[in-house]
């Protein structure tokens, strides 16, 4: 029988400030504290242990720290056995910065006196291995490259905790935005002004089993009812009447949070979507004004999002995610019941 | 009741050619792919080894932005479809799940946008080219191409990703999320992974002998290798060809430090000892184990001391030997690649020599193959992959009998 899951902590770092209290602030259009870029990062994280890490490390090592703290999962809080215990994220970009600067330093040095530090902390999954390290997580571990790779994440969390090869799982997504992507885009994106507006930054979860958390006495914001993926475009969809979440009827979802590129094609198949939608009775939240396009990070936001209006405010919420390489993702979140 | 999970297709695209009797001649006989890298210069390097793919093995429909990388994986991806007598056209979609691991996705087209905007070329020449560069955009290339209607998802797990794709698809088919999935690995040689892997010290400026008391590194390659993993019955009943059963996986993280692995072996370890668990096994049933062995110190230390931690006496008994030396290191494509070559050397009932070993090492006190490859049945074979980050995959694999429980 497979086990249920449960979101027993979130955290948050990106353009808003860092936490839960300015991620609320943010959505809620309250004038903020101080920007991110305004944070003395050091002071958050054990700087020794990210030593000449990429940006991205720093933020999704930070935003790792705050989801196991929400979730009373650090100051000694033990899990059961360290081997089930994994962390497993999304990103486009990866660490982009120190990729960059390897490439110049290639060109422009000698080889053998390039830092064999950047190229380490280059690789696609640097930021997984940094909070695995320290964090002291032994389980899974995965970086899933993706542009709906945080629902992914989540997908492939659920699956090893409903099997019971894990017991607990940081999920989570990281990507940060700098010039070269804005002109990546153009050609592909109606509107790519966002991308130069914002920072990006990193957001993480706490997944467990509902014994462990029960167990634990944890705090449960929300439970994971079912996760849908397809990779396919608009037509496709039409033709083969595909839409990614099939357990539920949409018609039961109180609120859905959207997130659409502003490519033509995912804004068509977020239409469709939605047209699947009672929309006199259902709140609709468009993620994608609200965060900007930061890739993995606006999509985390967005998760992290639903779950925190759910507890407050909903039944059934819905993450809708539609976007580049024709990736349609949906995560169908319930108020905890025992 | 979890269900079981056949291999039905195998695609092979490495620098011992492109199909299965190739790689099946190369096993048997020690022939190697390694020799003095054409793709790029070398003169800024000390090493100029390296394991490429003949270009005239590549499948050319593409345009001409696409990355080598995309070309290598959907190479071996039409091959595994082939071999698996599975069959997409423009017109009707396959419904099949779309499974890669990279380490390094569409690194050439990085390289090519970086040097290009470097030297003042207008970077809006090639705007595609960074998309290109991506780990993401790979797979989903591959899923138009071949029409597939499916979820498509990308894993990086270091030089682990390859078989972590195997081991995602495995248990996705096992719980009955999908029926059917093809799954594997790939990444193209670059001067980027070249440069970076000589940085740390890690390649090696003579022959690669893992295992070796004299070892000193690696040699990169590129490669794919892709699997179609089916649930059995659905197997049986379209009547495929099986080529083996995979019974088992493990997967764990060292959490000990970025790149070296951890010298207690702990991770690596526990991963083995998950896969035998999983698989209901004992130790004494492997007949052979297909190592990691890159053929650094650290690793293949670490990898001979997770054996004996995993297998008990039995860990200096079992015949082990590493692949590399014949196709280099293939990162993201290595953990696939070396799954298939332990099922075919089930199917032929060889034992790969582990190549260019020479002088026991103390710390590696393991009964390596070597003179040659060895005739031997073998009904059940353990295959290692590790990475950077402490990224450590296991997978038990066994000779196809449907009267198996």
């Amino acid at each position: 029988m497979k086990k249920r899951v449960v979101i027993t902590g979130v955290g948050m770092i990106g353009d808003f400030g860092l936490g839960k209290e300015d991620f609320l602030n943010f959505i809620e259009g309250r004038k903020l504290k101080q920007k991110i870029t305004e944070f003395n990062l050091d002071s958050y994280i054990d700087t020794g242990l990210l030593r000449r890490a990429d940006q991205v490390s720093y933020f999704a090592s930070i935003a790792a720290k705050f989801a196991l703290e929400d979730a009373n999962l650090l100051n000694g809080a033990e899990v059961e056995s360290k081997h089930k215990f994994g962390v497993i994220m999304g990103t486009v970009h990866g660490a982009l910065e120190h990729t960059i600067d390897y490439h110049k330093a290639l060109v422009l040095d000698d080889p053998a006196t390039v830092s064999p530090s950047l190229f380490s902390n280059s690789v696609i999954n640097a930021a997984v291995s940094c909070i695995s390290n320290i964090f002291k997580i032994n389980g899974y571990t995965l970086t899933v490259p993706g542009y709906a790779g945080v629902h992914q994440a989540v997908k492939l969390a659920t699956e090893f905790i409903n099997n019971g090869n894990l017991d607990m799982c940081l999920v989570g997504g990281v990507d940060i935005n700098n010039g070269f992507l804005a002109g990546a885009y153009s050609s592909c994106m109606e509107d790519n002004k966002s991308i130069l507006n914002s920072f990006g930054g990193s957001g993480f979860l706490v997944l467990e089993s509902l014994d462990v958390a029960l167990r634990r006495g944890s705090r449960i914001y929300a439970e994971i009812i079912d996760i849908g993926i397809t990779s396919v475009d608009y037509n496709k969809m039409l033709k083969h009447k595909i839409i990614p979440i099939k357990s539920v009827s949409l018609q039961n979802v109180d609120c859905v949070f959207t997130y659409a590129f502003s490519d033509k094609d995912s804004k068509m198949r977020e239409d469709l979507l939605l047209s699947k939608i009672n929309q006199d009775k259902t709140s609709i939240f468009n993620c994608s004004d609200l965060f900007g396009c930061t890739f993995a990070a606006a999509e985390s936001f967005q998760v992290i999002l639903g779950v925190i209006k759910l507890s407050g405010l909903y039944n059934r919420v819905l993450t809708s995610y539609l976007s580049l390489t024709d990736v349609n993702a949906s995560l169908l979140l319930g108020r905890f019941s025992n | 009741m979890k269900r079981r999970v056949v291999i039905s297709g195998i695609g092979l695209l490495t620098p011992l050619g492109r199909t299965i009797l190739s790689h099946e001649d190369a096993l048997k006989n020690g022939r190697t792919g390694i020799g003095l890298i054409k793709s790029f210069d070398t003169t800024r390097y000390k090493s100029c080894l390296g394991a490429e793919v003949d270009n005239s093995l590549i499948d050319k429909d593409h345009p001409i932005y696409v990355d080598r990388a995309s070309k290598l994986a959907l190479t071996a991806c039409r091959d595994a479809l082939k071999s698996a007598m599975l069959e997409t056209s423009e017109k009707n979609g396959l419904e099949v799940q779309l499974i890669l691991g990279t380490t390094l996705g569409g690194m050439l087209s990085g390289q090519a946008y970086h040097r290009d905007l470097l030297f003042g070329v207008d970077k809006n020449k090639h705007l595609g080219i960074l998309r290109d560069s991506l780990a993401c955009h790979q797979a989903p290339y591959i899923s138009k191409k071949l029409n597939l209607i499916g979820e498509v998802l990308v894993v990086n797990n270091a030089c682990a990703s390859g078989l972590s794709a195997i081991g995602c698809a495995f248990n996705r088919i096992r719980t009955g999320e999908v029926n059917i999935a093809i799954a594997g690995g790939y990444d193209a040689f670059s001067d980027f992974t070249h440069a970076g892997f000589t940085s740390l010290g890690l390649v090696t400026l003579e022959k690669c002998r893992p295992f070796d008391k004299n070892r000193s590194g690696l040699v990169l390659g590129e490669g794919a290798g892709i699997l179609i993993l089916e649930d059995m019955t659905q197997a049986l009943e379209r009547g495929a060809n099986i080529f083996a059963e995979i019974i088992g996986y493990g997967q764990t993280s060292d959490a000990y430090h970025i790149t070296k692995p951890d010298p207690e072996a702990r991770g690596a370890s526990q991963a083995i000892t998950m896969a035998i668990d999983d698989a209901g096994i004992s130790s004494e049933e492997i007949d052979y184990v297909n190592a990691h062995g890159t053929g650094t110190i650290a690793n293949d230390s670490m990898e001979a001391k997770a054996l004996y931690l995993a297998l008990g006496s039995y860990g200096a008994k079992v015949p082990v030997s590493s692949t590399k030396p014949l196709i280099g290191h293939l990162l993201g494509g290595a953990g696939a690649v070396e799954a298939a070559f332990s099922v075919i050397a089930i199917n032929s009932s060889i034992i790969p020599e582990n190549l260019n070993y020479q002088t026991a090492d103390q710390e590696c006190e393991l009964n390596i193959v070597t003179g040659g490859s060895k005739n031997k049945e073998l009904n059940i074979v353990l295959s290692n992959s590790f990475g950077f980050g402490g990224s450590n995959s296991t997978m038990l694999i066994r000779r196809f009998n449907k009267d198996y429980d």
